[in-house]
């Protein structure tokens, strides 16, 4: 940890290495108006994909590079102007490579303005023996605005030789139009504490997913969706509430199944998409 | 204030007789045990050891060291409340934590403990949350405790609040409770020794534990808050 910090002190200077901004044109489509995208970013074009209300784009974020390495520091933004209606995802899962010497880290910043929709959804991150990472997640939204995000990761140790990632370290923060803070989660985790089936902690699940929904609109009204969706029985352990601030509501998961993990944070985010669209989502490729 | 007049201090803040309103949570353990994840008394003890070095000491901690460190400063202190109350996202926690916060400021007022009438009226006002751990900085440093002495009592009450809990639902014997409150002495001392983060870095990584008071909020035949 750095003094008394969770996140690298020189995240702040991470350069964009991908800059989206959306808009919605006088149809109600909404287009890509604004797309930077450096080394090791690829952006997909715009989607219009089955299933999606009119105009809502869907956007691919893939990565040359083979996922996360040491000393990474990767920076994305992505901007749902007034209107728009937004699906950034990634392609597959991001691998987090083990590290011999240093850490890896990630700023993410959403902001989405008024009535936009702005859905953040990355497959989870892989995380490798001896790998660190600190990530850090910034919502900014209008108070008319949705913004659903996900973050997960799962443990791989290839060789099975019982080695665990070094640590993770996570950072969300959701503010309001000015900046002031609504809700913040923030952890700090060892791949030893994740994996050492302590109860309260982990148990006996290896994964662990999140999904925070951002309406101010209408809180109560998510937390019923998210509710409306938790798995049962013993594959996935998950639970669903409200977030401080009335800021909306959000959704944890433990799981030792990465397919049933995948479809918990799936399941969640169609049935908002269909609480604040009218239209449940077609089936993605990937 | 003498040693003595501290330990009396502790004993009194620290005791069962003391109305603290803590005794009405069980912060996860009820759903938990509902679920099948905690069945034996050593699960218990596993849940507050993980509680104390996976929660307590990165999360609570910083917040009620800032909170006495603000020395009776009312501004800084709900600055510190309103950090807190954003950083707790499961709603029975947060909930839980001003419950208690404000029962500790009642108390605190009819004993004419300083600042604490004062900070009550910024809380019924809606002007800050009145968080346990924050309330619990403003009452240590306003009842001359010093710092670690105030850090044993919340981590006390936590350990403490548990095992009263298990207690109840039957997954511990009282001999049982009295060692596992023993043996959380060594895992306290260690948990005050680890890195303090700022308060807008605490954190606290106990997903199944926070899972479950989430879980408990629609659970059936709830005998505590939490």
């Amino acid at each position: 940890m750095t003094g008394d910090r969770i996140l690298p002190d020189d995240l702040d200077a991470v350069p964009r290495q991908v800059a989206l901004a959306f808009r919605r044109d006088p149809s109600g489509r909404t287009y890509l108006l604004r797309q930077h995208a450096a080394y090791p970013f690829h952006v997909g074009r715009a989607l219009y994909l089955p299933g999606d209300p009119g105009g809502f784009c869907t956007t691919y974020l893939q990565s040359c590079s083979g996922g996360i390495f040491q000393r990474d520091r990767l920076g994305i933004a992505v901007h749902a102007e007034a209107g728009a209606g937004v699906h950034v995802t990634t392609s597959a899962s991001t691998v987090v490579h083990s590290m011999e010497d240093g850490d890896a880290a990630q700023s993410i910043v959403l902001d989405a303005g008024e009535d936009a929709v702005l859905e953040y959804l990355p497959d989870p991150q892989i995380l490798f023996p001896r790998s660190r990472l600190a990530n850090r997640l910034v919502i900014r939204a209008h108070p008319s605005a949705t913004v659903v995000a996900c973050d997960s990761f799962l443990p791989h140790d290839p060789a099975a030789a019982g080695e665990p990632f070094d640590w993770l370290r996570s950072d969300t923060r959701v503010e309001d139009e000015s900046g002031a803070l609504l809700a913040a989660d923030r952890f700090a985790v060892t791949g030893a504490d994740a994996m050492a089936a302590r109860v309260g902690i982990h148990g006996a699940y290896r994964m662990q997913a999140t999904l925070l929904v951002v309406h101010r609109r209408d809180p109560d009204a998510m937390l019923a969706v998210l509710r409306g969706v938790l798995p049962d029985g013993d594959t996935v352990y998950a639970g669903a509430s409200l977030l401080p601030n009335g800021a909306g509501a959000w959704l944890r998961a433990l799981s030792s199944d990465a397919v049933a993990l995948r479809a918990t944070l799936r399941d969640a985010w169609a049935a908002v998409r269909s609480a604040t669209t009218g239209h449940a989502p077609g089936p993605r490729r990937k | 204030m003498s040693d003595l007049a501290q330990t009396l201090a502790l004993l009194q803040f620290g005791d069962s007789f003391f109305p603290s309103g803590a005794t009405s949570f069980s912060w996860g353990l009820e759903t938990l045990r509902a679920d099948g994840l905690v069945v034996r008394a050593s699960d218990v003890e596993a849940l507050i050891e993980g509680q104390i070095r996976h929660r307590w000491a990165s999360f609570d901690r910083p917040a009620l060291i800032a909170s006495y460190r603000a020395a009776g400063d009312l501004d800084r202190i709900a600055d510190v409340d309103r950090e807190i109350d954003a950083a707790t996202l499961a709603r029975e926690a947060r909930d839980g934590g001003r419950r208690i916060g404000s029962a500790l400021l009642k108390v605190h007022a009819g004993m004419g403990t300083p600042g604490a009438a004062d900070y009550r009226e910024r809380v019924q006002r809606g002007d800050a949350c009145g968080q346990m751990t924050a309330v619990h900085g403003l009452i240590g440093h306003a009842t001359g405790l010093d710092e670690t002495a105030v850090c044993a009592l919340s981590a006390y009450g936590l350990a403490v609040g548990t095992i009263g809990a298990a207690l109840r639902v039957g997954l511990l014997g009282h001999v049982e409770g009295q060692a596992i409150l023993a043996r959380m002495r060594a895992v306290v001392d260690e948990a005050v020794a680890s890195p303090l983060p700022a308060v807008d870095a605490c954190h606290a990584y106990t997903p199944m534990a926070e899972i479950a008071m989430m879980r408990h909020e629609t659970g059936s035949g709830r005998m505590f808050a939490s």
